[in-house]
């Protein structure tokens, strides 16, 4: 009975152990004031500037607001947390300074909890001198052509800038010293443009000067090289159906596939396309079909920023570093545009085997290994041997050995894509022996090269 | 046993003292003395020995003998024991007892599938639940309840979220599908719900045993071996789980209600890093990334900060609270008899606006037609309402709601100064803040309509002709809308899905039975019987976006500007007839003899492997009837059962084998891609019924009068025909095809199962339940293309984990030629074998394909060198005590695992992600000690793991032991005397109950049992306050 008796007040006090440890109790907090930090607590500036003041609150039972008050730049902003008693809070305060505004002031900044505890910090406000020169927002290239029309002995040069200044811009000015030209164009505010036709009238090669000064003189200086010269005569161009990028320092013979890497067509004579550079200045060609003998898209010898159709004279574009890059290019306009592409999140870089028709392990066999990885984890590469006299056609894809993911392209080989179902691509060849087959998942592309040792 | 008789005796002794002191104040009574035997003349101890209407009573001491002091000489004095009759006698001062058996109470009737039959005649290994046993409070499905109460049975729960669904796996779930579950005689119709077919979904529903009031159970029986189950053939092959519901009695109607609260907290949550430690820690790790200068807070920033920054779990989390309350009439007169329950579930759950509302209803009905005719109808009704929340452990602007409270930033508040959720700072518009989730509808609603009936005819004494035809329909309606207030929902401008599915499962079948007792000796029943059932199903679902505003949700989705939204829907159907007969034979009810068969058809496959077979014997040797044992009077049972049995499986096949499916995008023709149709399956002709083979050996003993009572099984299962779905190798379009592997599965494992009253007295009983189960799945053969890896066997146990063996972290000025990647504070992976070459340097394989390694390094960590760590196979058991003191009553429940190995999931996600730190992702606290330059004796790996090329959840680097030991249930409850209640109420109990208390497990993840990983839902603690009535 006793024993029993003990048994039961256990349990009760079991329970009420139970309870409490569920319930818990918080640590009494109450009397810790709040922190304030304020990023900046020295801030130098200038009547017309726009000034952050901004910082992090923080404490253990809730703050209620925060004040910024500064009686001479008439400031007083105050944030009411009352309402949510957030435990953290993030202020960012966002002011223009007065046009009349005197300096070496103070901005108090007070963080009050919902106890009443209170916590401040100073934020000293004075004068900066300006130092800070014009900033060119949208400049010229290094070296620009100008078409010399031989009838009416004349080369017209529109020179487009735009620029900013963080207080007040003064003047534009441009100076060409071989054909007399310097003037000089006011501007003001804090962004301004020149928008200006110049003449020359001989061919030849100008160096140009635009000199932008800010009211407190300070400048800034762009130099580029006018070059005018009779008209580059291109081959007829056309609105192709699509382009490809290829790398110029490959040998389209080498490969079976994959050389002609394909170009959207984004409307009239623009296409658009992805490269992957595995080397610095990668020089890379465009041409309408696959083939290097026909029409042939590169740079001009002597301006590289002018995109022309001429095979055998044009010098190629580079791609400045190793990596993915984004391509625009324009044909009618003359002009492209190269950037930087980043791996897509989520791309796949696990395992990948390769599988197809018209290999020696036979048709849609699987290889025993997978494809070894290389360069930048995203890249496979894998060497396989081509059947002597096959006579169907060469078709390949590639898999996850889970398969859960397959790579599939269309049959033309311009698509490369993930999915589960579709064709593949398939080709004609004569070729036997070993191929080296790369395979790249960030940006689907694949190749087959002849090994030809 | 021996402590069981010392107890026994000691509280007899002093209760005989307590009564022999009294006796002296009670001159004008008489001492009884006396003795309680059996008919063997044995004394029964512990037997109940009361004066009739009063609380004087004592207990047998362990000879059977009792002294009652201070009796009047003219009462009753009553004996009583479990298993016997109570006897009474008029009180003399030396008195006996020889108590007969209570053969009624002895031999309860155990549904079999398509009838019943007696305890005794059992040959297969079937196991009964009683659900008054279960502690009902605070759990919304009996699957939860039944965790670890059956040995042979381990559930387990995918989510620790309301509602969510569980698995059922009888002796190790060799078959890879869930239990039958059969309730009055008609099976549950299995649906899954829906997808949303968004980035968000909440956790999966359990659709399996939801749907059922657990007050409305009377039984629960579980046909674990194919002996038994094979009366259900092709759907018996997880096992068949019987559940008879309550019904009505031929007495006065009787009211009860039970009702209950339960206070839900969050239990284990990861230790995440509050604000200060986060940003001290993130500028290390951009120290430890050489970007130094990449910094996001200065150190007076980090030294102003007071507090702990915002706690994200408690600002989605709440205290749950589960309401429930139960009320049913049951009655009846002679001819009729009735049952009438309704039900309320109510669960809000500890993540906000994660709800779950159950209301059902049920009528059971019985009519006796004169003598002969009976008819019955079992109707029941559920529905059930879920408000989700987003789950699961999806990044970035996927991230759902436990993942992105455990990781977002703790640095910034919930509302920006303008009322807005907040952001991540350092990388804007891509991690979800926490909160703003919450304002994502997810409203499930499913409706379940159950109805049966039967009509029972006797065209001679002992043949009954039974037609049962039931139906069940489910429907589920699906609704969710991603506002632009979330980052996913911004980018789509919004997201409204609404799915719904249908399924209906209609059956007939009649059972004919005949049983007959011969000569007193020969016990025989017949059972024959036909079966139809054709389930059938439909679905659609619209996924759309881009909206002109959140105000609508998805209520108005026709407002959609998206171009092409995507709609989907479906229909099919399957049919199956079936024949089935059993013959259960008992010879002088000592030799029992069970014989089954079950024939099925199913249109799953091609005519000419339509048909499958599945029969089951088993017999039983009841050795305590034979006339050398029956006098053994510590021996009350004694039965060796032996039982040989086939079910089938028709694997996943839903439906015709060969489907068509529409699929998007994924065609490229003339320079773009383009919807289109293809055939995605090939019909395979050849196909037939997986086939699972049972042989089970099983003794059910009990001693003591079965004081000590058990059941112990050893089993083999083997697995044939395996269908699987075979990923053909080709570029076709048509790239799959079902088809029998030649891949075979075994399992084999020991159940047992201990009942044992450890102290039976008039004011306090003890009883202890054990359950133990033990099995291990192995793949014995295989496909003939199949080829293991270097490090895998032919034959390999089930829950293998495999991987690389580590030797703790690479140390500053180390570096290992097979590690190329991997600098200080990378793990140390060990380089432990190489691949056996030839002459020319090729790789040799072994007769069965497998690469043949030898020991030693090469300098490669490659697949040659992992090796099997652990098996993760649990041993599940559990300890269950009941108490009763007066009118007092406890329960203690305890279940666990003898066995497992997990992966420390939250640890190796933070570990691993620790660079994400960078970003603003929070992380476990534990990655303060991880290695660096700055603290070389961390243990755990640094910022240069993840450049290591090599995942470490393929080494045994975050595994950890996982067994536990739960303590699921401790209750204290209280029946009040009647007399409080003047007579107008029959019983009144009041319970308090605590649930899931502690965990004891050396495993440091989130929980050894449920829940996983960054943004698993928490595990919760419950203390329920509960009150039955019956008027």
């Amino acid at each position: 009975m006793i024993k029993t008796s003990l048994k039961l007040i256990s349990s009760i006090y079991l329970l009420l152990l139970i309870v409490s440890f569920f319930t818990g109790c918080e640590d009494d907090k109450d009397d810790i004031a709040p922190g304030l930090y304020v990023e900046e607590t020295e801030i130098e500036t200038f009547p017309g500037d726009t000034v952050l003041v901004n910082g992090t609150v923080s404490n253990y039972v809730g703050l209620s607001s925060i004040t910024l008050s500064c009686e001479e730049w008439e400031i007083n902003k105050i944030y009411d947390l009352s309402a949510h008693k957030p435990v953290v809070f993030n202020y960012y305060y966002q002011m223009i300074v007065p046009q009349t505004a005197t300096f070496d002031q103070e901005l108090l900044v007070t963080v009050r909890d919902k106890n009443g505890l209170e916590t401040q910090k100073v934020v000293a406000l004075s004068f900066l001198p300006d130092t800070e020169s014009p900033v060119v927002t949208q400049g010229i290239p290094s070296q620009v052509s100008v078409d010399f029309d031989t009838s009416v002995e004349s080369g017209l040069w529109t020179l487009n800038m735009k620029f900013s200044d963080d207080r007040e811009l003064k003047q534009a000015r441009v100076q060409i010293p071989d054909v007399a030209v310097d003037e000089s164009y006011p501007v003001s505010g804090r962004s301004g443009s020149l928008n200006q036709t110049i003449e020359f009238t001989s061919p030849g090669s100008f160096p140009a000067t635009i000199t932008i000064d800010d009211a407190s003189g300070n400048e800034t200086v762009v130099q580029t090289e006018v070059v005018v010269m009779l008209t580059e005569e291109e081959d007829p161009i056309q609105d192709y159906a699509q382009m490809y990028v290829v790398n110029a320092d490959e040998n389209a013979d080498d490969y079976l596939n994959g050389y002609y890497r394909y170009m959207d067509r984004q409307g009239e004579y623009q296409y658009q396309g992805v490269f992957y550079s595995p080397s610095e200045n990668t020089p890379v060609y465009f041409v309408p079909a696959k083939t290097m003998d026909s029409d042939l898209f590169g740079v001009s010898p002597y301006v590289s920023s002018k995109l022309m159709n001429k095979n055998g004279y044009v010098e190629p574009v580079l791609l400045p570093a190793e990596g993915y890059y984004g391509i625009w290019i324009d044909l009618n306009t003359h002009t492209y545009s190269i950037w930087s592409l980043e791996v897509p999140a989520g791309t796949y870089n696990g395992e990948l085997g390769v599988s197809g028709t018209g290999f020696t392990i036979g048709d849609w066999a699987l290889p025993a290994e997978n494809m070894n990885k290389v360069g930048n984890g995203y890249q496979y590469e894998y060497e396989m041997e081509l059947v002597a006299d096959y006579s169907g056609k060469v078709q390949y894809y590639f898999y996850s050995p889970d398969w859960v993911h397959i790579y599939r392209a269309d049959v033309d080989g311009n698509w490369w894509y993930e999915s589960a179902t579709g064709g593949v691509v398939a080709f004609d060849t004569e070729y036997a022996g070993k191929v080296k087959i790369t395979f790249d998942t960030a940006y689907p592309w694949a190749t087959m090269k002849k090994v030809t040792q | 046993m021996k402590n069981i008789e010392r107890i026994s005796k000691r509280v007899g002794l002093f209760l005989s003292l307590l009564l022999v002191s009294s006796f002296s104040m009670m001159a004008q009574s008489i001492q009884v003395q006396g003795v309680v035997k059996d008919k063997s003349g044995e004394g029964i101890i512990g037997a109940t020995v009361v004066v009739k209407g009063t609380a004087n009573g004592t207990v047998t001491d362990i000879n059977g003998n009792f002294i009652l002091p201070s009796v009047q000489p003219d009462v009753l004095i009553s004996v009583s024991f479990i298993g016997y009759i109570t006897q009474e006698k008029n009180a003399s001062s030396s008195m006996e007892f020889i108590l007969a058996e209570d053969t009624k109470s002895l031999d309860e009737v155990v549904v079999v599938g398509y009838g019943t039959t007696s305890k005794t005649n059992i040959s297969g290994a079937v196991s009964t639940v009683k659900t008054d046993e279960l502690p009902k409070a605070a759990a919304a499905s009996v699957g939860t309840m039944l965790r670890g109460r059956s040995s042979g049975m381990n559930i387990t729960a995918s989510s620790a979220s309301p509602g969510a669904s569980l698995n059922i796996a009888i002796r190790g779930g060799l078959s890879g599908q869930q239990p039958l579950i059969v309730i009055d005689g008609v099976p549950q119709l299995q649906t899954k719900t829906p997808s949303s077919g968004t980035a968000y979904s909440g956790a999966d529903k359990d659709n399996a045993l939801m749907n059922l009031n657990p007050d409305d159970i009377e039984t629960i029986n579980i046909l674990k071996d194919a002996s038994a189950a094979s009366i259900y053939g092709s759907d018996a092959s997880g096992g068949v789980i019987l559940i008879t519901t309550k019904r009505g009695k031929s007495a006065v109607p009787e009211i009860s209600y039970s009702g209950s609260t339960a206070f839900q907290y969050i239990k284990d949550v990861p230790d995440f890093m509050n604000a200060r430690d986060f940003m001290i820690e993130q500028n290390k790790v951009f120290d430890e990334l050489g970007r130094g200068n990449e910094k996001k807070f200065t150190q007076e920033q980090i030294d102003s900060f007071v507090g702990n920054g915002t706690d994200w779990m408690k600002e989605v989390t709440r205290t749950g609270i589960v309401n429930e309350h139960n009320l049913s009439v049951n009655g009846g007169s002679e001819k009729t008899r009735y049952l009438f329950s309704t039900g309320l579930y109510d669960h809000k759950g500890v993540a906000k606006n994660n709800d779950m509302n159950r209301i059902t209803g049920r009528i059971n009905l019985d009519q006796d037609f004169g003598n002969n005719i009976k008819a019955g109808i079992n109707t029941s009704f559920a529905q059930i309402k879920y408000h989700d929340v987003p789950l699961g452990d999806s990044r970035q602007d996927n991230s759902a709601l436990i993942y992105s409270a455990m990781t977002f930033i703790p640095v910034v508040p919930v509302y920006d100064e303008n009322g807005n959720y907040s952001d991540n700072y350092i990388r804007p518009n891509i991690y979800p803040n926490p909160v703003s989730l919450l304002e994502i509808t997810d409203e499930t609603i499913s409706r379940d309509l159950f109805l049966s009936g039967y009509l029972e005819f006797k065209p001679i004494k002992d043949l009954t002709v039974r037609a049962t035809g039931g139906t069940d329909m489910k429907d589920t309606q699906m609704d969710q809308y991603i506002p632009t207030t979330t980052p996913k929902g911004k980018n789509m401008n919004g997201q409204a899905s609404k799915q719904n599915s249908k399924a209906q499962m209609n059956l007939i079948n009649v059972v004919a039975t005949y049983k007959k007792t011969f000569a007193d000796k020969h016990d025989l029943s017949v059972m024959s019987g036909w079966e139809y059932k054709k389930t059938s199903w439909s679905g659609m679902g619209i996924v759309a976006s881009n909206f002109p505003t959140d105000g609508s949700l998805m209520n108005n989705i026709g407002t959609s500007e998206q171009e092409n939204p995507d709609i989907s829907s479906s229909k099919g159907s399957n049919e199956m007839a079936s024949y089935m007969g059993r013959i259960n034979y008992s010879l002088l009810q000592r030799y029992i003899l069970t014989l089954n068969l079950r024939v099925d058809g199913s249109s799953n496959f091609s005519q000419n492997h339509q048909w499958g077979y599945f029969p089951g014997a088993s017999v039983a040797w009841r050795l305590n009837e034979e006339s050398w044992l029956k006098n053994v009077g510590w021996l009350s049972n004694m039965k060796l059962r032996a039982g040989y049995g086939q079910t089938g499986n028709a694997g996943n096949l839903t439906g015709i084998n060969t489907i068509f499916a529409v699929s998007r995008g994924t065609y490229a023709m003339d320079g773009g891609l383009v919807n289109g149709i293809g055939l995605s399956k090939i019909g395979n002709p050849n196909l037939k019924w997986e086939k699972l083979t049972d042989i089970n050996v099983g003794l059910d003993f009990g001693f003591w009068r079965d004081r000590l009572s058990g059941t112990i099984d050893i089993y083999q299962r083997t697995r044939e025909d395996v269908i699987v779905s075979k990923q053909l190798m080709s570029y076709q379009e048509i790239n799959t095809i079902d088809y029998n592997s030649a891949t075979q599965y075994q399992s084999q494992g020991i159940d047992l199962g201990i009942h044992s009253v450890n102290i039976l007295s008039k004011d306090f009983e003890w009883s202890t339940d054990i359950n133990l189960s033990y099995y291990r799945n192995r793949t014995t053969k295989r496909d003939p293309d199949f080829i293991p890896e270097p490090y895998q066997d032919y034959v390999e146990d089930w829950n293998n984990i495999y991987g690389y063996r580590t030797s703790g972290l690479v140390q500053d000025g180390e570096s290992y030629t097979h590690l190329p990647s991997s600098t200080a504070g990378a793990i140390l992976y060990d380089d432990l074998n190489s691949y056996k070459l030839d002459e020319n340097g090729e790789r040799m394989r072994d007769s069965e394909g497998r690469y043949i390694r030898v020991e030693g390094a090469d300098g490669t960590l490659d697949a040659v060198d992992m090796v099997l760590l652990h098996n993760s196979t649990p041993i599940p058991f559990s300890v269950n005590n009941t108490f009763r003191w007066k009118n007092w009553d406890a329960n203690i429940y305890l279940y666990g695992s003898l066995r497992g190995w997990k992966l420390n999931d939250v640890q190796y996600q933070s570990i691993y992600g620790v660079q994400d730190l960078t970003y603003g992702v929070n992380a476990l606290s534990d990655v303060k000690n991880r290695w660096s330059y700055e603290n070389p004796t961390g243990t755990l790996p640094g910022v240069a793991e993840a450049n290591s090329g090599i995942n470490p959840n393929s080494s045994d680097f975050f595994y950890e032991k996982a067994w536990y030991l739960r303590l699921d249930n401790v209750s204290l409850g209280y029946t009040f005397p009647n007399k409080l209640f003047g007579g107008y109420v029959k019983s009144a109990r009041a319970y308090v109950a605590a649930r899931n208390v502690y965990v004891f497990t050396p495993y440091n993840g989130m929980d050894p049992e449920t829940g996983n990983g960054i943004g698993a839902y928490p595990n919760q603690s419950s203390i329920a306050f509960g009150l039955n009535f019956k008027f």
